[in-house]
Protein backbone atom coordinates (compact mmCIF):
# COMPACT_ATOMS: atom_id res chain seq x y z
CA UNK A 1 0.00 0.00 0.00
CA UNK A 2 2.35 2.39 1.02
CA UNK A 3 4.62 1.86 -2.44
CA UNK A 4 1.45 2.38 -4.37
CA UNK A 5 0.47 5.89 -2.03
CA UNK A 6 5.03 6.74 -2.91
CA UNK A 7 4.08 6.06 -7.02
CA UNK A 8 1.64 8.35 -6.94
CA UNK A 9 3.15 11.22 -4.84
CA UNK A 10 6.31 10.58 -6.71
CA UNK A 11 4.03 10.75 -9.95
CA UNK A 12 2.30 13.98 -8.59
CA UNK A 13 5.86 15.56 -8.09
CA UNK A 14 6.53 14.60 -11.99
CA UNK A 15 3.47 16.34 -12.56
CA UNK A 16 4.00 19.65 -11.04
CA UNK A 17 7.66 19.67 -12.62
CA UNK A 18 6.15 19.07 -16.15
CA UNK A 19 3.78 22.07 -15.32
CA UNK A 20 6.60 24.00 -13.48
CA UNK A 21 9.75 23.28 -14.83
CA UNK A 22 11.44 23.87 -11.56
CA UNK A 23 12.37 21.46 -8.82
CA UNK A 24 11.65 23.16 -6.21
CA UNK A 25 8.91 24.50 -7.02
CA UNK A 26 7.50 20.99 -8.11
CA UNK A 27 8.30 20.22 -3.96
CA UNK A 28 6.48 23.54 -2.92
CA UNK A 29 3.34 22.46 -4.89
CA UNK A 30 3.28 18.61 -3.67
CA UNK A 31 3.57 19.84 -0.07
CA UNK A 32 1.06 22.12 -0.21
CA UNK A 33 -0.81 19.36 -2.39
CA UNK A 34 -0.78 16.96 0.72
CA UNK A 35 -1.91 19.39 3.24
CA UNK A 36 -5.08 19.75 1.30
CA UNK A 37 -5.40 16.38 1.21
CA UNK A 38 -4.77 15.83 4.75
CA UNK A 39 -7.71 18.25 6.12
CA UNK A 40 -10.05 18.20 3.00
CA UNK A 41 -13.09 16.65 4.22
CA UNK A 42 -14.09 15.49 0.43
CA UNK A 43 -10.35 14.16 0.39
CA UNK A 44 -10.88 10.50 -0.92
CA UNK A 45 -8.44 8.06 1.46
CA UNK A 46 -5.05 7.57 -0.23
CA UNK A 47 -5.58 3.52 0.26
CA UNK A 48 -8.68 4.61 -2.46
CA UNK A 49 -8.33 4.20 -5.90
CA UNK A 50 -10.28 7.44 -6.14
CA UNK A 51 -7.08 9.00 -4.66
CA UNK A 52 -4.55 8.93 -7.42
CA UNK A 53 -6.73 11.44 -10.00
CA UNK A 54 -7.82 13.37 -6.66
CA UNK A 55 -4.47 14.06 -6.05
CA UNK A 56 -3.37 15.26 -9.18
CA UNK A 57 -6.17 17.24 -9.89
CA UNK A 58 -5.30 19.25 -6.99
CA UNK A 59 -1.37 19.29 -7.98
CA UNK A 60 -2.39 20.20 -11.36
CA UNK A 61 -4.22 23.21 -9.93
CA UNK A 62 -1.45 24.27 -7.47
CA UNK A 63 0.85 24.18 -10.48
CA UNK A 64 -1.36 26.38 -12.15
CA UNK A 65 -1.73 28.52 -9.54
CA UNK A 66 2.05 29.18 -9.03
CA UNK A 67 2.74 29.76 -12.64
CA UNK A 68 0.06 32.59 -12.15
CA UNK A 69 2.12 33.57 -9.40
CA UNK A 70 4.83 33.85 -11.06
CA UNK A 71 4.07 34.85 -14.24
CA UNK A 72 6.19 32.31 -15.99
CA UNK A 73 3.73 31.23 -18.29
CA UNK A 74 6.15 30.74 -21.30
CA UNK A 75 6.76 27.72 -22.81
CA UNK A 76 10.15 28.05 -23.54
CA UNK A 77 11.23 28.23 -19.59
CA UNK A 78 9.32 24.74 -19.58
CA UNK A 79 12.47 22.69 -20.26
CA UNK A 80 15.47 24.16 -19.10
CA UNK A 81 15.74 23.24 -15.84
CA UNK A 82 14.52 19.53 -16.50
CA UNK A 83 17.01 19.17 -19.29
CA UNK A 84 19.87 19.80 -16.68
CA UNK A 85 18.10 16.94 -14.51
CA UNK A 86 17.95 15.02 -17.27
CA UNK A 87 21.69 14.73 -17.28
CA UNK A 88 21.41 13.30 -13.75
CA UNK A 89 20.11 10.15 -15.47
CA UNK A 90 22.58 7.03 -15.71
CA UNK A 91 22.88 4.96 -18.51
CA UNK A 92 25.49 2.40 -18.66
CA UNK A 93 25.93 2.53 -22.85
CA UNK A 94 27.58 5.75 -23.77
CA UNK A 95 25.86 5.70 -27.00
CA UNK A 96 22.64 4.62 -25.84
CA UNK A 97 22.97 7.43 -23.32
CA UNK A 98 23.59 10.63 -26.00
CA UNK A 99 20.65 8.64 -28.39
CA UNK A 100 18.56 8.52 -25.02
CA UNK A 101 19.21 12.33 -24.09
CA UNK A 102 18.54 13.52 -27.63
CA UNK A 103 15.41 11.69 -28.06
CA UNK A 104 14.27 13.49 -24.30
CA UNK A 105 15.14 16.87 -25.44
CA UNK A 106 13.21 16.74 -28.84
CA UNK A 107 10.50 15.28 -27.48
CA UNK A 108 10.68 17.62 -24.62
CA UNK A 109 11.41 20.52 -26.78
CA UNK A 110 8.02 19.56 -28.91
CA UNK A 111 5.82 19.07 -25.76
CA UNK A 112 6.95 22.70 -24.56
CA UNK A 113 5.62 24.00 -27.96
CA UNK A 114 2.06 22.56 -27.53
CA UNK A 115 -0.77 24.40 -25.43
CA UNK A 116 -1.21 23.81 -21.53
CA UNK A 117 -3.88 21.37 -22.29
CA UNK A 118 -2.21 19.45 -25.19
CA UNK A 119 0.59 19.07 -23.02
CA UNK A 120 -1.39 17.98 -20.16
CA UNK A 121 -3.46 15.63 -21.80
CA UNK A 122 0.02 14.39 -23.86
CA UNK A 123 1.40 13.53 -20.64
CA UNK A 124 -1.27 12.30 -18.15
CA UNK A 125 -2.04 9.75 -21.09
CA UNK A 126 1.11 8.90 -22.43
CA UNK A 127 3.56 9.36 -19.40
CA UNK A 128 1.19 8.84 -16.59
CA UNK A 129 -0.65 6.02 -17.95
CA UNK A 130 -3.72 7.22 -16.61
CA UNK A 131 -7.17 6.08 -17.90
CA UNK A 132 -9.04 8.51 -19.86
CA UNK A 133 -11.59 9.00 -17.53
CA UNK A 134 -8.92 9.95 -14.56
CA UNK A 135 -7.36 12.17 -17.53
CA UNK A 136 -11.03 14.03 -17.56
CA UNK A 137 -11.23 14.09 -13.43
CA UNK A 138 -7.99 15.48 -13.45
CA UNK A 139 -8.11 18.49 -16.05
CA UNK A 140 -12.02 19.04 -15.32
CA UNK A 141 -13.12 18.68 -18.54
CA UNK A 142 -15.94 16.00 -20.45
CA UNK A 143 -14.72 12.36 -20.59
CA UNK A 144 -15.58 12.81 -24.59
CA UNK A 145 -13.18 15.70 -24.61
CA UNK A 146 -10.14 13.49 -23.72
CA UNK A 147 -10.05 11.65 -26.73
CA UNK A 148 -10.40 14.22 -29.43
CA UNK A 149 -8.31 16.69 -27.72
CA UNK A 150 -5.70 13.60 -27.20
CA UNK A 151 -5.54 12.77 -30.74
CA UNK A 152 -5.10 16.51 -31.39
CA UNK A 153 -2.34 16.73 -29.19
CA UNK A 154 -0.58 13.68 -30.35
CA UNK A 155 -0.86 14.83 -34.54
CA UNK A 156 0.69 18.08 -33.21
CA UNK A 157 3.33 16.57 -31.79
CA UNK A 158 3.99 14.45 -34.81
CA UNK A 159 3.84 17.57 -36.72
CA UNK A 160 6.62 18.98 -34.70
CA UNK A 161 8.84 15.95 -34.39
CA UNK A 162 8.74 15.04 -38.04
CA UNK A 163 9.55 18.61 -38.59
CA UNK A 164 12.51 18.41 -36.22
CA UNK A 165 13.78 14.85 -37.63
CA UNK A 166 13.39 16.39 -41.89
CA UNK A 167 10.12 14.00 -42.54
CA UNK A 168 11.26 10.83 -40.68
CA UNK A 169 9.87 10.54 -37.20
CA UNK B 1 -6.47 3.17 -49.95
CA UNK B 2 -6.78 6.81 -50.34
CA UNK B 3 -7.89 9.35 -47.48
CA UNK B 4 -11.57 8.81 -47.59
CA UNK B 5 -14.39 10.47 -45.30
CA UNK B 6 -14.20 7.26 -43.62
CA UNK B 7 -10.31 8.24 -42.44
CA UNK B 8 -11.78 11.65 -41.26
CA UNK B 9 -14.56 9.43 -39.22
CA UNK B 10 -12.44 7.30 -37.99
CA UNK B 11 -9.94 10.19 -36.97
CA UNK B 12 -9.89 10.59 -32.93
CA UNK B 13 -10.47 6.89 -32.78
CA UNK B 14 -7.02 5.92 -33.95
CA UNK B 15 -6.00 7.84 -30.12
CA UNK B 16 -9.17 6.04 -28.46
CA UNK B 17 -8.01 2.49 -30.41
CA UNK B 18 -3.98 2.84 -29.23
CA UNK B 19 -5.21 3.27 -25.66
CA UNK B 20 -7.51 0.24 -25.34
CA UNK B 21 -10.74 2.89 -24.66
CA UNK B 22 -12.98 1.65 -27.40
CA UNK B 23 -15.74 -0.45 -27.33
CA UNK B 24 -15.67 -3.29 -28.84
CA UNK B 25 -18.17 -2.75 -31.52
CA UNK B 26 -16.01 0.95 -32.07
CA UNK B 27 -12.51 -1.19 -32.14
CA UNK B 28 -13.29 -3.89 -34.79
CA UNK B 29 -14.61 -1.21 -36.95
CA UNK B 30 -11.23 0.48 -36.54
CA UNK B 31 -8.91 -2.60 -36.80
CA UNK B 32 -10.79 -3.33 -40.07
CA UNK B 33 -10.23 -0.37 -41.12
CA UNK B 34 -6.58 -0.12 -40.68
CA UNK B 35 -6.20 -3.35 -42.40
CA UNK B 36 -7.50 -1.86 -45.25
CA UNK B 37 -6.10 1.72 -45.16
CA UNK B 38 -2.22 2.48 -45.40
CA UNK B 39 -2.26 6.29 -44.42
CA UNK B 40 -4.02 5.42 -41.25
CA UNK B 41 -2.27 2.22 -40.61
CA UNK B 42 0.69 4.24 -40.81
CA UNK B 43 -0.73 7.46 -38.34
CA UNK B 44 -1.47 4.77 -35.82
CA UNK B 45 2.21 3.52 -36.05
CA UNK B 46 3.60 7.17 -35.65
CA UNK B 47 1.03 7.44 -32.69
CA UNK B 48 2.66 4.51 -31.20
CA UNK B 49 5.94 5.22 -31.61
CA UNK B 50 5.27 8.71 -30.23
CA UNK B 51 3.18 6.96 -27.35
CA UNK B 52 6.49 4.96 -26.95
CA UNK B 53 8.79 7.87 -26.88
CA UNK B 54 6.67 10.00 -24.46
CA UNK B 55 6.33 7.45 -22.23
CA UNK B 56 10.60 6.97 -21.91
CA UNK B 57 10.85 10.62 -21.15
CA UNK B 58 12.99 11.02 -18.02
CA UNK B 59 12.15 13.30 -15.37
CA UNK B 60 14.15 13.24 -12.34
CA UNK B 61 12.02 11.75 -8.68
CA UNK B 62 11.75 14.20 -6.19
CA UNK B 63 14.69 13.07 -3.18
CA UNK B 64 13.53 10.40 -1.06
CA UNK B 65 14.44 11.87 1.94
CA UNK B 66 11.66 14.57 1.64
CA UNK B 67 9.39 12.05 -0.31
CA UNK B 68 9.24 10.06 3.11
CA UNK B 69 8.42 13.04 5.12
CA UNK B 70 5.81 14.22 2.83
CA UNK B 71 4.22 10.09 3.01
CA UNK B 72 4.47 10.01 6.63
CA UNK B 73 2.31 13.67 6.51
CA UNK B 74 -0.05 11.33 4.40
CA UNK B 75 -0.29 8.75 6.64
CA UNK B 76 -0.75 10.92 9.55
CA UNK B 77 -3.85 11.94 8.21
CA UNK B 78 -5.30 8.01 9.27
CA UNK B 79 -4.69 9.72 12.83
CA UNK B 80 -6.97 12.70 12.03
CA UNK B 81 -9.83 10.46 10.51
CA UNK B 82 -9.15 8.14 13.86
CA UNK B 83 -9.56 11.06 15.98
CA UNK B 84 -12.89 11.95 14.30
CA UNK B 85 -14.42 8.74 14.90
CA UNK B 86 -13.29 8.86 18.52
CA UNK B 87 -14.85 11.91 18.72
CA UNK B 88 -18.53 11.34 17.20
CA UNK B 89 -18.19 8.09 18.69
CA UNK B 90 -17.99 9.30 22.95
CA UNK B 91 -20.69 12.23 21.89
CA UNK B 92 -23.52 9.10 20.63
CA UNK B 93 -22.06 6.79 22.78
CA UNK B 94 -23.09 9.47 25.84
CA UNK B 95 -26.56 10.72 23.76
CA UNK B 96 -28.00 7.33 23.64
CA UNK B 97 -26.60 6.05 27.56
CA UNK B 98 -27.69 9.84 28.96
CA UNK B 99 -31.17 9.22 27.44
CA UNK B 100 -31.56 5.41 28.22
CA UNK B 101 -30.64 6.56 32.07
CA UNK B 102 -33.02 9.68 31.60
CA UNK B 103 -36.08 7.58 30.70
CA UNK B 104 -35.52 4.60 33.58
CA UNK B 105 -34.68 7.88 36.17
CA UNK B 106 -38.68 6.49 38.19
CA UNK B 107 -37.86 10.49 40.28
CA UNK B 108 -38.55 12.54 37.25
CA UNK B 109 -42.09 12.46 36.32
CA UNK B 110 -43.58 11.09 32.50
CA UNK B 111 -44.65 14.57 31.61
CA UNK B 112 -40.96 16.45 32.16
CA UNK B 113 -39.59 13.52 30.23
CA UNK B 114 -41.77 13.44 27.10
CA UNK B 115 -40.83 17.01 27.07
CA UNK B 116 -37.56 16.97 27.40
CA UNK B 117 -37.23 13.97 24.76
CA UNK B 118 -39.37 16.41 22.27
CA UNK B 119 -36.98 19.36 22.94
CA UNK B 120 -33.96 16.78 22.89
CA UNK B 121 -35.62 14.71 19.64
CA UNK B 122 -36.07 18.65 17.83
CA UNK B 123 -32.73 19.90 18.32
CA UNK B 124 -31.17 16.28 16.97
CA UNK B 125 -33.77 16.57 14.03
CA UNK B 126 -32.91 19.94 13.04
CA UNK B 127 -29.05 19.43 13.58
CA UNK B 128 -29.54 16.28 11.44
CA UNK B 129 -31.66 17.99 8.66
CA UNK B 130 -28.81 21.04 8.40
CA UNK B 131 -25.78 18.12 8.41
CA UNK B 132 -27.31 17.12 5.71
CA UNK B 133 -28.10 20.03 3.64
CA UNK B 134 -24.04 20.77 4.14
CA UNK B 135 -23.19 17.43 2.60
CA UNK B 136 -25.32 17.69 -0.39
CA UNK B 137 -23.80 20.85 -1.16
CA UNK B 138 -20.23 19.61 -0.39
CA UNK B 139 -20.48 17.37 -2.48
CA UNK B 140 -21.50 19.47 -5.92
CA UNK B 141 -18.71 21.60 -5.04
CA UNK B 142 -16.29 19.07 -3.50
CA UNK B 143 -13.23 21.30 -4.77
CA UNK B 144 -14.51 24.44 -2.85
CA UNK B 145 -10.94 25.17 -0.98
CA UNK B 146 -9.13 24.68 -4.54
CA UNK B 147 -7.96 27.38 -6.30
CA UNK B 148 -8.18 27.62 -9.80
Amino acid sequence: MQDTLAQVTQGAFKLALQILGQNADAQDVLQDSVSIAIVHYSAPKSSNADFKPWFFRVVRNKSIDKLRDQKRHQSDEFDDQVDHDCEVKLVSDPEQAMQTTQLNLKIKAALAVLSQQQRELVLLKDYHQMSYLDIAEVLDIPKGTVMSGLHRARLALRTLLTETAGGEL
Amino acid sequence: MKNTRLCEHIGEQLSGFLDGELSQQESQRVAIHIGQCESCSKTLEQLKQIQGAVSQTYYPNMEQQKMNAVLQDLTSKRMFDFAWFAIVSGVLISIVFGVYHFWLDSSIALYSKLVMSLLLGGGIGLFLTVLRQRLIISKTDKYNKVDV
